[in-house]
């Protein structure tokens, strides 16, 4: 019975070493696109595979890897943004605007452009919007997938789409 | 009003591609004599078009992904990293990680509870700009008792100890980052007692031959001297110079080697810029090896009560590990035995 245990372990490992390799690249875009910071982003990749090694003995495969692994990284990201905010750090527009130009200073000096204030204002808006609006303009999938992986109807993924633009529409009209 | 409610909908799923034949075709029959919903529909279109070119198309770090294999498949234990733990930034060793590491480290205690922040944080991000460090050794390197400064107000003193012939003093050469490269005795004008020193240690098969040239007194303030782009080696007073005591039984002597370009990072602050450290705080250290054996010393003193799990990369020192920090100058260092290289590299 041991020796079975142990080759599943093995097995399990290998896989998951698949996973990592496979979709690394892919969580550490979505992340990087969430937050601007490539310091932030390594740290919560790795997290969300740690967490994802956790709880892959209990994956069942119910869903495509990839979801799985995408529901992890928001849930990561907003665990961090939560942490950040209990920590006292609120962030201004300002900082965000400046959060969006990290790593190209001379853009920033150049002009705060209206794509960089899109950017920073989308992080102004409610988590379910924000996620929708990654998985669909930032990472491309479809509404099928966001509604696999957010775990809601297809047809709430369009709606909730549409209140989403709305909204930043309207904040960004403020602004520009 | 309701009519266009459901256009509106629709409208989003145009710009998403996300509509059936019949919706589609529901909503350009409607686009075409309906100035509102075309409006609307240019509007998203324009919206869309600007939220799109936001997104950045990064690569993410070989090195990442080794980091994480060893942090889950290739460890027994998983260890979860918050990242509202991590006080430190990462320091990423190499792959050959023979290290020897010297923080500066400004902290500011505040009396009672041991709050400790970081002093003008900006004057520290100039004044240490650390990229990319190289150390070659081949025996181990620890520190001792000594004291790391970078005060730039510093440099008149600086000016007038390296003309003072009693004072020892190494300037390593600007250009050198990697120091087994560096084995002219001529790039680094030793002072008397460092020539005696080297002279003593030449028949020695053990010495490294950078050692030579780059060995210090154990107790020793390092300087940054900013007029000639250098770090220089200076006695600190009152200790006796020319005899340079081993910090570590059978071990040689301590040493530090590094030069101005090289520091291009803030990675060694402690605390992390900008942070306030409670009375409860954390360094997290995570090493390229998990095998690597190393020493953790702070202050000279040895650490030994951190916390790493068996064959793991990742360290954590906490507050309670460590004796009370003093406000001052404060630096920490990492040996180990092995003949390795160093390199301290900036992420991103």
């Amino acid at each position: 019975m041991k020796k079975r245990g142990n080759k599943n372990d093995e097995q399990r490992k290998e896989i998951f070493e698949k996973v990592v390799k496979t979709n690394t690249p892919r969580i550490y875009k979505m992340i990087y696109n969430m937050t601007n910071n490539s310091e932030i982003t390594k740290e919560l990749t790795q997290e969300v595979f740690i967490n994802a090694w956790r709880g892959f003995k209990s994956f069942r495969g119910d869903s495509a890897v990839y979801t799985w692994l995408y529901r992890i990284a928001l849930n990561t990201v907003f665990k961090y943004r939560r942490e950040q905010a209990r920590e006292g750090k609120k962030i201004s527009i300002d900082d965000i605007t400046h959060l969006a130009t990290e790593g190209n200073p001379e853009k920033f000096l150049v002009k705060k452009s209206d794509q960089q204030l899109i950017k920073s204002m989308t992080y102004l808006l409610p988590r379910k919007y924000q996620e929708v609006l990654v998985l669909r303009y930032y990472e491309g999938c479809d509404y099928s997938t966001i509604s696999q992986i957010l775990g809601i109807p297809i047809g709430t993924v369009r709606s909730r789409l549409h209140r989403t633009l709305n909204e930043l529409g309207e904040l960004v009209k403020e602004k520009i | 009003m309701k009519k266009h409610k459901r256009f509106e909908e629709l409208i989003q799923g145009y710009v998403d591609n996300g509509l059936s034949n019949k919706e589609r075709q529901d909503l350009e029959n409607h686009l075409k004599s309906c100035k509102m919903c075309e409006e609307k529909l240019k509007i998203k279109e324009k919206l869309l078009k600007k939220l799109r070119s936001t997104r950045e198309e990064i690569q993410c770090p070989d090195y990442l992904i080794e980091n994480i294999l060893k942090n889950t498949t290739q460890k027994e234990t998983p260890v979860i990293i918050s990242s509202s733990k991590i006080r430190w930034r990462y320091l990423a060793v190499s792959a050959a990680a023979a290290l020897i590491i010297v923080s500066t480290v400004l902290l500011n205690i505040e009396n009672s509870n041991r709050i400790l922040t970081t002093k003008k944080p900006q004057e520290i991000r100039e004044q240490i700009p650390l990229e990319e460090v190289e150390i070659s050794k081949s025996e181990e390197i620890s520190l001792d008792k000594k004291k790391v400064e970078w005060k730039e107000e510093e440099k008149s003193i600086m000016k007038s100890a390296s003309k003072e012939p009693s004072a020892p003093k190494i300037s390593l050469p600007e250009e050198k980052t990697d120091f087994a490269a560096s084995e002219k005795p001529s790039e680094t004008p030793l002072s008397e007692d460092m020539r005696e020193f080297a002279a003593s240690e030449e028949s020695s098969e053990k010495t490294p031959t950078l050692s030579k040239a780059t060995k210090a007194p154990t107790s020793a303030i390092i300087k940054r001297d900013r007029s000639e782009e250098s770090l220089t080696f200076e006695p600190e007073e009152g200790i006796e110079t020319g005899k340079i005591p081993p910090a570590i039984p059978g071990g040689v002597p301590a040493y530090k080697i590094i030069s101005e370009e090289n520091f291009k990072e803030t990675r060694f602050v402690f605390p992390e810029e900008g942070s306030v450290v409670g009375k409860d705080f954390e360094i997290v250290l995570i090493l390229e090896n998990p095998t690597e054996t190393i020493e953790i010393s702070l202050d000279g003193e040895k650490i030994v009560n951190y916390t790493r799990e068996k064959d793991s990369n990742v360290i954590f020192i906490g507050s309670d590990s460590i004796p009370p920090l003093e406000e001052g100058l404060h630096y920490l260092s990492i040996a180990t035995k092995e003949e390795k290289s160093i390199t301290f590299y900036k992420e991103g």
